[in-house]
């Protein structure tokens, strides 16, 4: 059946990402309406909408940048042009700040920038920065020079920009958290997707988002408790950024007498960088366990430094160190279901990096691999379906152009479970599950794991499914209530991220295992 | 420009994170340290440059 298209330009009127991503999921609730989009108009986000299809061969007038675009497709004109009437419902029933302002119908109440915010609340020492990415460099710059430290949330932010905004931060005793610093636990409170994790006395710096969940995560499920979790930035350890955000952290932490053990967590480093972040870390004189992920070659011996060998072994040596002992984990062996003949590969679909390349570093022995990330000897390739073992960090900026993180729009991920659903070369399909703002993230993918399982059965060769599970207890969901419904659906959810990865690859089909 | 001090390190914590949050962007970002008791206040936020990127960059180069 041929579907019916309509849309809808709002001149001036922005909306941030996360009331787009409310509009669009309000707009698709309604029976007939197939797909629906809300996005600002932006060159690059005009381009994600003709490749998603959903361009109009004309606009009425052409969308300038801070225009705000609505587009539905559904079964029929009538719907389609109902999804436009409640589009607009919608949006006048929540007026922008600027809209009541223009409209003399409020007094201007909602700070519109930093200074008027900073006026209001005097004391503040932080400021969460999440716009989108062209614009978050001058946020954050502004914030600086108003006295505060800044978590960047945003990414998009140039290398250049990064470099320029940490120095500013070093020269003013401030910090930079980030760019695409997606969590951090600072003084106890959790920002970002941060859930709330124990007290204690171990203090860590990790570069961003879901390695810094694991981690803290599992401390406070081993029974150690955390001080602060410092997110630097997927990029502070490179040879560009220096290790500047990571270095700025280490000095803050030398300082609080709460802190008695420390923990550094990278990805994508650079050795040297790396080391000397080991060494400032080992220099405050405390307990030190650092691990990097991918970072290959053997690590030299330093004084104080205790090298893990994944994310979960450095939160169990960070408990060891910090006198907490907990007992091991018990495992239960996984036996290998009857795979059909076509069934060969490993499909991992992540939306965290640092998890993503946590499990690449643990399969580099599979052939053939490949994965969007960008890590030596490992094709690269950002295709859902590929001929051999693949990888995919769905939080990546290909994917999210246009669009929020899959952590709160699981959209992404969930068209990728389907087409493993309906690949008879997967046999193995491995993924986090990271609890954000949004709810509970096991819900949007029932759906789609549910395929997983009956299409494959139906093929006659069922697809193993293994995930890590973030989070804990103590956040909101909990963690044992997602590892309940996952493991209803039939997924195997082991204790921390590394395990789950083994148990992924004892599951491969015999000839395809290490 | 305001540094943290050791005062407001005793009363707010090390980050001083207890003193206050500002929110830029998504408004979901405010939830978390709320829920703490942190009190956040929420920028009301629209592009400059009428969200011409190009155009902002320039105009942060400038600044």
């Amino acid at each position: 059946m041929s579907a019916a298209m309509r849309a809808m330009i709002r001149a001036d009127e922005y909306r941030d990402a996360g009331v787009l991503l409310a509009l669009t999921r309000h707009l698709e609730s309604a029976p007939g309406v197939r797909r629906a989009v809300a996005m600002m108009a932006t060159p690059r986000n005009l381009e994600v909408l003709r490749k998603m299809g959903l361009a109009p061969p004309q606009w009425p007038l052409p969308p300038k940048p801070g225009d705000l675009l609505v587009v539905a497709q559904a079964d029929d004109e009538p719907t389609v042009l109902d999804a436009m009437k409640r589009a607009d419902a919608w949006l006048s029933s929540r007026p922008t700040a600027g809209a009541l302002v223009a409209q003399g119908t409020a007094m201007d109440d909602a700070p519109r920038t930093l200074a008027q915010a900073l006026a209001r609340q005097p004391e503040t020492h932080l400021a969460v920065v999440s716009v989108p990415g062209p614009f978050a460099a001058r946020e954050a710059r502004r914030a600086l020079e108003l006295g505060l430290s800044v978590m960047l949330v945003s990414d998009g932010v140039t290398v250049e920009e990064e470099v320029s905004l940490k120095t500013l931060a070093d020269a003013h005793g401030l910090l930079v958290m980030g760019p695409d610093c997606g969590a951090a636990l600072l003084d106890g409170v959790p920002l970002g997707f941060a859930t709330a994790v124990r007290r204690g006395d171990i203090g860590v710096v990790a570069a961003s988002g879901t390695g810094l969940l694991e981690l803290t995560g599992l401390i406070h499920r081993l029974g150690g408790g955390v001080s602060h979790a410092v997110g630097a930035g997927d990029r502070d350890l490179t040879e560009a950024i220096g290790g500047r955000g990571t270095l700025a952290a280490l000095d803050r932490l030398a300082g609080d007498s709460a802190t008695k053990t420390l923990v550094l967590l990278g990805r994508s480093c650079a050795r040297a960088v790396a080391l000397r972040a080991a060494e400032r870390a080992a220099a405050t004189g405390r307990p030190v366990v650092a691990h990097f992920v991918g970072l290959d070659g053997e690590l030299p011996e330093l004084p104080g430094v205790t090298w893990a060998t994944s994310i979960a072994d450095a939160a169990w040596r960070a408990c060891e160190a910090s006198g907490v002992t907990a007992p091991p984990w018990s495992t239960t062996p996984l036996g290998r279901p009857d795979y059909a003949p076509s069934q060969r590969w490993l499909r991992g679909l992540y939306v965290g990096a640092t998890l993503c390349a946590e499990a690449l570093s643990r399969c580099r022995h599979l052939a053939p691999l490949s994965s969007n990330l960008a890590v030596e000897g490992v094709t690269r390739s950002a295709r859902f379906r590929v001929a051999g073992h693949h990888l995919l960090d769905l939080g990546d900026e290909e994917y999210t152009r246009g669009r929020t993180h899959p952590i709160l729009d699981p959209s992404t991920r969930v068209d990728a479970i389907y087409n493993a659903a309906n690949d008879e070369a997967v046999a193995v399909l491995l993924f986090d599950v990271v609890p954000g703002p949004s709810g509970d993230p096991v819900e949007p993918l029932r759906e789609a794991l549910t395929a997983v399982r009956e299409r494959s059965l139906a093929r006659g060769g069922e697809i193993s499914m293994v995930a890590a599970v973030l989070g804990t207890d103590d956040g909101s969901p909990r963690r044992s209530a997602m590892v309940a419904s996952l493991e209803a659906l039939g997924v195997t959810v082991t204790p921390d991220h590394a395990t789950a990865v083994e148990a992924a690859l004892a599951l491969l089909p015999e000839g395809e295992e290490p | 420009m305001r540094r943290d001090d050791e005062h407001d390190q005793d009363v707010y914590g090390t980050f001083g994170v207890r003193a206050g949050v500002v929110v830029l962007g998504l408004e979901q970002f405010a939830d978390a340290p709320r829920a703490d008791g942190v009190p956040v206040v929420v920028v009301a936020w629209e592009p400059p440059a009428g969200g011409d990127e190009r155009l902002a960059r320039i105009l942060t180069e400038l600044m």
